[in-house]
């Protein structure tokens, strides 16, 4: 029942932050996208971030270029400033317009063709430049609104709907993210939103070019045996370098893990990242290490 | 693999990198994107 008008009224007793905004003033229209559809538990991991942070939706502008992904902005942040642009030209629309008002917060929510093919070049480029964003892409490795063809970022060897096995290499948008500069950068996945909320936080507060990739499963295309990028695929094979916790500066919360296993980052803004770590030898500051980290797991997945 | 990959906590942004001024630049006056042709002269001579 897409063609439904949310309604306004709400519960009274809906918990309100800071602001005195409740969880209702962070969303957007009913989305229209596949029943089950990952992108749609990223809209509200992005919700639930946004209520938490007590951002006003007005000091929020939301950029997207063409595809489901980019239609989700619909579907947040229903008060906040959006710009749907043309397709893969999120990155250069979104960096005239944080030029021209920096008091914004910009959001950009992409996805694997709009990002890592038609827009490849003007994803590059934001991030080298250092845009002060957060890029979200939701990855899920199909075109789903052209009925499922391989998209730049489908595993070699996996397997479309039809069954026919894709031979391309894939371009991994984390790699080339630490390659060109990114100052901040995540994957996730969409199944996982403790994981997902804590990240957008953290990257909100992040200033630079905050990237995060989200695994977002296509329900409709790309959910079958053999695809590299179905909610089962990913369940069975997600290995988690870290668990975040979030603490902004305003705060005075406590972070409760065991001493020796929390790392505490401190942002300019004084907010905190918590992360307890899961893999012991990992580094969140070593860039090199983190692009030989992501090399060596990739190698190891294809053999 | 998921979580934080790498974060830089003192990153600067673009602005930071173009020196640009703290106001946002679409709430700037004419007096201060025009600031007049002594300005202009001021700064060509500086050019050359």
């Amino acid at each position: 029942m897409t063609y439904v008008v949310k309604p306004k009224f709400h519960h009274p007793e809906l918990p309100k932050n800071e602001l005195g905004f409740t969880h209702r003033d962070y969303e957007g229209a009913v989305s229209t996208l596949c029943a089950g559809c990952g992108h749609d538990s990223i809209s509200s991991s992005i919700i639930e971030a946004c209520f938490e942070l007590s951002i006003a939706p007005h000091r929020v502008a939301k950029l997207s270029g063409i595809g489901c992904s980019s239609k989700t902005p619909t579907y947040f942040l229903g008060s906040s400033h959006g710009f749907n642009s043309v397709h893969g030209r999120m990155p250069s629309v979104l960096t005239g317009a944080n030029l021209a008002n920096r008091d914004l917060i910009y959001l950009g929510v992409s996805g694997d063709g709009d990002s890592a093919s038609i827009g490849f070049g003007q994803f590059a480029h934001a991030i080298r430049r250092g845009v002060d964003m957060v890029y979200i892409v939701e990855n899920n490795g199909v075109y789903g609104l052209t009925k499922g063809q391989f998209s730049a970022t489908a595993d070699p060897g996996s397997k479309s709907k039809r069954g026919v096995v894709n031979t391309d290499n894939a371009i991994d948008l984390i790699g080339i993210a630490l390659q060109v500069g990114a100052t901040f950068v995540a994957r996730s996945f969409s199944g996982d939103k403790k994981q997902l909320t804590p990240l957008i936080k953290a990257a909100l507060e992040h200033r630079g070019a905050a990237f995060i990739d989200v695994i977002s499963p296509c329900v409709a295309f790309n959910n079958h045996a053999g695809s590299t990028k179905s909610f089962d695929y990913v369940r069975e094979h997600n290995d988690a370098v870290n668990k975040l916790d979030f603490v902004t500066g305003r705060d005075a919360i406590k972070v409760d893990y065991a001493p020796g296993s929390v790392e505490l980052v401190q942002q300019h803004d004084g907010s905190t990242i918590a992360l307890r770590k899961l893999d012991a030898d990992y580094d969140v500051h070593d860039r090199l290490a983190a692009m030989s980290f992501l090399q060596h797991h990739a190698a190891r997945a294809r053999s | 693999m998921t979580g934080l990959l790498y974060v830089a906590p003192e990153a600067e942004d673009l602005h930071g990198h173009l020196n640009t001024v703290e106001t946002p630049l679409n709430a700037l006056g004419e007096k201060e994107l025009c600031p007049g042709s002594a300005v202009l002269d001021k700064f060509n001579a500086s050019l050359r």
